[in-house]
C-alpha cells in the first residue's frame, strides 16, 4: 500500500492493464458563479462565491467498457458527465478524447468532437422533438454533420433502429407520443448511435422508466460497449443497477471521487465510510434478508462552502482529528481499488475493516 | 417562570394523554372498488374491481408500475378524486363507508382517522406559510386547542421525525427534500390517525434519506400501532417494510399475500417477471430480465387476462377468460388460471429465454 499525493497518479497504474482510454480528464473542475447580479456585486465583500460542482476529478473511461458514476443528487455527477462531452466549459483541468486534447476546442473542432462524444439524458420524453417522427429524429444528427446523401442516411437510420430493437417498419414513421417510455429511450439511443460515436455519457438513462423494462435498456448499454466498442459513462444514483452493467465504478461526494475500482470489488468491500453508508442504505429485495444500517447525521454540505480537510468529515461516523486539517490522499487498498480516507493510512487491514463495518 | 413551565408541561402531558386515548388502529376494507375516468375515447378503467382488507395494526404494501392505478386507488380511498370520476364499490373505515360519508363527517375522518403522506412533499406544503403554522392549522381545524398548545404539539412531532423543533419557524423553501418529506410525515401523524397511507413517500429522495425516512415510518408504525399502507414501485422497499403485499397490474390486484410468500414464492407470472427485473445489490451477477412489451390500454382492455400479452405462459384460455383471485395458500391469492402448475412456471420464469419468446411473439425482437 503506497501513499500518493496526487489524485492523478492513482489512475496511472491501472492504465497498463486496461485498453487505451477513449476519454480522459485530469484535475477537472467546474465552478459556477453565484450571486452574479449587479446588486450582489455591489454589496458583496470579498471575491464572488462559486458552486464547486466538480472540484478536481481525474477520470478515464476505456473503450469497450462501462464506467459507473454513483452519488447522491447534487454531488456533481451530472455536471461531470456534461463537462466531459463539453456541454460545459471546464473551469480548470484538461480533457482528452483518444489522447487528443479537447478541453477548450470550439467551432469546427467542437462540432467534430460532438460527433464522437454523445450524451443520453434521463428524460426520454423531453429528449425527442414531438414534431419529428422517430426516423426523422434519428436522421437529424446525420444532416447536421453533413454525413452521406439521402439514401446512405436512410440505410444508417434503419441500421441504428435495428440495433436498438425498434423494428424500422413499425417505428420509422411513428411520433414520440405514440411510443412507450422504454421505446422512446431506445429511439434516443438509436439517435446517439447513428453518428457512430466513440464515447457516450448515459445520464440516469433508466431512472424514469418502469422497473419491468429497465433491464432492456441496460442490455442495450452493454451492447454499445461490448459489441460496438464504445466507452460508456453510466451516471446513476442507484448503486444496485451498477453491478449489472459496469466494469468499474467511482463514488462521488461533493464534487470529488472518494473511491473507485472494479465494480464487484467496490460493492463487496466498500472502503470509504461514505460508500459503506451508501451501500448500507440500499434496501434489499429479499424479505428474509437482514441489513445492518448506518445512520449518517446531517445533510450534504453546500458545494459553496466545502468543509476543510476531508469533505465527508461533517457526516462521517469514523471522523478523526486529522480529518478537519488534512485532505486525505488517494490510497490503494487493494490492487486497482483506490480510496481517499485517512483510515487507511494506519496499519489496519482495510479489507477486514470494510467487512466489519458492514 | 417556574409556574409557567410547570403549567406548560401539564398542558403538554394533558394533550399527549388526550392524543394517546384517541389513537387506535383502524380497520380498512375495500370492497369491489372501481374508479373509471371519462375521456373522449371512453372510460379509463384506472382501478377495476379491487378488494382488500387492512386489519388493525397491519402494514400493507401495494406495488406496481406507473399507470397501474396505485395512486388512483389511494385517492379513491380518500375521496380525493375529481368530480367526474366514476366511483363504485365500498371503502369502509371501521365499518363506516367512506364513499357515503357526508362532507362534514368526511372532513372529520380525514387526518384524524386516516392520513396521507404524499409523494411530492414540495407541492404538499404552502410556500407562503411557515411550516409550523401549517401544522398548527391542521391541528386546530380538528381540535379545540390553543395556538400555543398546537405549536407545542407540532414541536413534539418534529422531534419524533428527527427535525429540530425551531425549524417550525422556517418556510418550506428553507428545507431540503428530505426535510420537507419529514415535515409531511409530521403533519400526517400529528392527529395520531389510526390509518396512515404513504404514496411513494421516498421516490424523489436519495437512497440515504430514503433509508432514514423509511426507518422513521417503521418506528412510528411500531410505536403508534397504526395501520399502514405503503404504495410504491420499489419491491425492495416493500420487502423490507411490509407484512403483506398486493401486486397491482393494469388496475387490478393480481397477487396478494404475506410479503415473504409473494416475493419468495410468487404465484402470478407478472410478479415472477417483476422479481427478475429488479436489481438486488446482494444478488449474484445474474442478468436482469425485462418483461417485454407494455401494459394494455385501460380504455379498451383485452377480454381475458390483462397480462396475457406479455405473459410467457399465456394460452387461449387466458386470452378469452379473465382469471379471478383464487387462494394459493394461507392468506395468499393470485389471479392466474395456472396456479396449479406454479412450481414449474416459477422455474421457467427464471430463464431469460422464456421471456425472449414473448418478445418474439409480440414482434419486438
Amino acid at each position: 500500500m503506497t501513499t500518493r499525493r496526487e489524485p492523478g497518479n492513482s489512475l496511472d497504474q491501472d492504465r497498463a492493464a486496461t485498453p487505451a482510454p477513449v476519454i480522459e480528464a485530469k484535475g477537472l473542475k467546474k465552478h459556477f458563479p453565484v450571486d452574479t447580479g449587479v446588486i450582489a456585486a455591489l454589496v458583496r465583500r470579498g471575491p464572488p462565491r462559486t458552486v464547486k460542482a466538480i472540484d478536481g476529478v481525474d477520470v478515464s473511461v476505456s473503450s469497450r467498457s462501462i464506467f459507473g458514476l454513483v452519488g447522491e443528487s447534487g454531488c456533481g455527477k451530472s455536471t461531470l458527465g456534461m463537462t466531459l462531452v463539453r456541454l460545459y466549459e471546464p473551469t480548470a483541468g484538461r480533457i482528452f478524447l483518444s489522447g487528443e486534447e479537447v478541453t477548450h476546442i470550439h467551432g469546427d473542432g467542437l462540432q467534430q468532437f460532438r460527433r464522437r462524444a454523445q450524451i443520453i439524458f434521463q428524460d426520454p420524453y423531453g429528449s425527442l422533438n414531438p414534431r419529428l417522427t422517430v426516423g426523422e429524429a434519428v436522421e437529424e444528427p446525420l444532416k447536421i454533420h453533413g454525413i452521406g446523401d439521402r439514401a446512405e442516411r436512410a440505410v444508417r437510420v434503419v441500421e441504428s433502429l435495428e440495433r436498438v430493437n425498434l423494428q424500422p417498419r413499425h417505428f420509422l414513421h411513428r411520433y414520440p407520443h405514440e411510443l412507450s417510455g422504454g421505446q422512446r429511450q431506445r429511439a434516443v439511443i438509436a439517435r446517439t448511435l447513428v453518428l457512430k460515436p466513440d464515447f457516450v455519457v448515459a445520464d440516469e438513462p433508466i431512472s424514469m422508466l418502469d422497473v419491468s423494462i429497465r433491464a432492456g435498456i441496460l442490455d442495450l448499454l452493454e451492447m454499445l460497449s461490448k459489441d460496438l466498442g464504445l466507452g460508456v459513462l453510466y451516471v446513476s444514483h442507484d448503486i444496485s443497477t451498477v453491478r449489472y452493467v459496469c466494469d468499474r465504478v467511482a463514488i462521488m461526494y461533493l464534487g470529488v471521487f472518494v473511491e473507485h475500482g472494479e465494480t464487484d470489488e467496490v460493492i463487496d468491500y466498500p472502503a470509504h465510510p461514505y460508500t459503506q453508508a451508501l451501500m448500507a442504505a440500499v434496501p434489499i429485495a429479499d424479505p428474509t434478508a437482514t441489513r445492518r444500517r448506518v445512520e449518517l447525521p446531517g445533510e450534504v454540505p453546500t458545494p459553496i462552502d466545502i468543509p476543510s480537510g476531508c469533505r465527508f468529515r461533517t457526516r462521517c461516523p469514523c471522523v478523526m482529528d486529522i480529518c478537519s486539517r488534512v485532505a486525505p490522499p488517494w490510497q490503494e487498498v487493494n490492487p486497482g481499488h483506490h480510496v481517499v480516507c485517512h483510515l487507511y493510512q494506519s496499519s489496519v487491514t482495510p479489507t477486514r475493516l470494510a467487512k466489519e463495518a458492514r | 417562570m417556574t409556574e409557567q413551565t410547570a403549567g406548560s408541561t401539564t398542558r403538554t402531558s394533558r394533550l399527549s394523554e388526550q392524543l394517546r386515548q384517541q389513537t387506535r388502529p383502524v380497520e380498512l376494507t375495500v370492497d369491489h372498488l372501481r374508479v373509471y375516468y371519462a375521456t373522449r375515447s371512453g372510460y379509463v378503467r384506472a382501478v377495476d374491481d379491487v378488494s382488500f382488507e387492512v386489519r388493525p395494526g397491519a402494514y400493507l404494501g401495494i406495488v406496481g408500475e406507473s399507470g397501474c392505478g396505485k395512486t388512483t386507488l389511494v385517492k379513491g380511498i380518500f375521496r380525493l378524486l375529481p368530480e367526474d370520476a366514476f366511483v363504485d364499490g365500498d371503502v369502509r373505515l371501521d365499518g363506516r363507508n367512506v364513499l357515503a360519508m357526508k362532507s362534514n363527517e368526511l372532513r372529520q375522518a380525514r387526518w384524524t382517522r386516516m392520513s396521507l403522506i404524499t409523494q411530492s412533499a414540495m407541492n404538499s406544503l404552502d410556500p407562503v406559510y411557515r411550516v409550523g403554522d401549517q401544522i398548527v392549522e391542521a391541528i386546530r381545524a380538528h381540535w379545540d386547542v390553543s395556538y400555543d398548545d398546537a405549536w407545542q404539539r407540532a414541536a413534539e412531532m418534529f422531534d419524533l421525525v428527527g427535525l429540530a423543533p425551531d425549524r417550525l419557524r422556517n418556510y418550506p423553501h428553507q428545507f431540503s427534500g428530505g426535510m420537507r418529506q419529514r415535515a409531511i410525515i409530521a403533519l400526517a401523524l400529528v392527529l395520531q390517525p389510526g390509518l396512515i397511507i404513504a404514496d411513494e413517500p421516498t421516490t424523489a429522495l436519495d437512497v440515504i434519506t430514503q433509508d432514514q425516512i423509511l426507518a422513521r415510518i417503521r418506528r412510528i408504525h411500531e410505536a403508534a400501532s397504526a395501520s399502514m399502507i405503503l404504495v410504491t414501485h420499489d419491491i425492495s422497499v416493500i420487502a423490507e417494510t411490509c407484512n403483506d403485499t398486493a401486486v397491482m397490474y393494469a388496475g387490478k390486484i393480481v397477487e396478494y399475500g404475506p410479503t415473504i410468500g409473494v416475493l419468495q414464492e410468487p404465484c402470478h407470472p407478472y410478479t415472477m417477471g417483476l422479481k427478475n427485473a429488479f436489481p438486488n445489490i446482494k444478488g449474484g451477477i445474474d442478468k436482469l430480465i425485462a418483461i417485454p412489451g407494455s401494459p394494455p390500454s385501460l380504455i379498451d382492455p383485452p377480454q381475458g387476462c390483462l397480462f396475457a400479452e406479455r405473459c410467457p405462459f399465456a394460452s387461449d384460455r387466458c386470452r378469452d377468460l379473465k382469471p379471478s383471485l383464487r387462494h394459493v395458500g394461507t392468506d395468499h391469492s393470485a389471479a392466474c388460471h395456472y396456479t396449479d402448475q406454479v412450481a414449474s412456471l416459477r422455474e421457467r420464469a427464471k430463464k431469460k429465454s422464456t421471456w425472449d419468446e414473448v418478445a418474439v411473439r409480440i414482434g419486438l425482437a
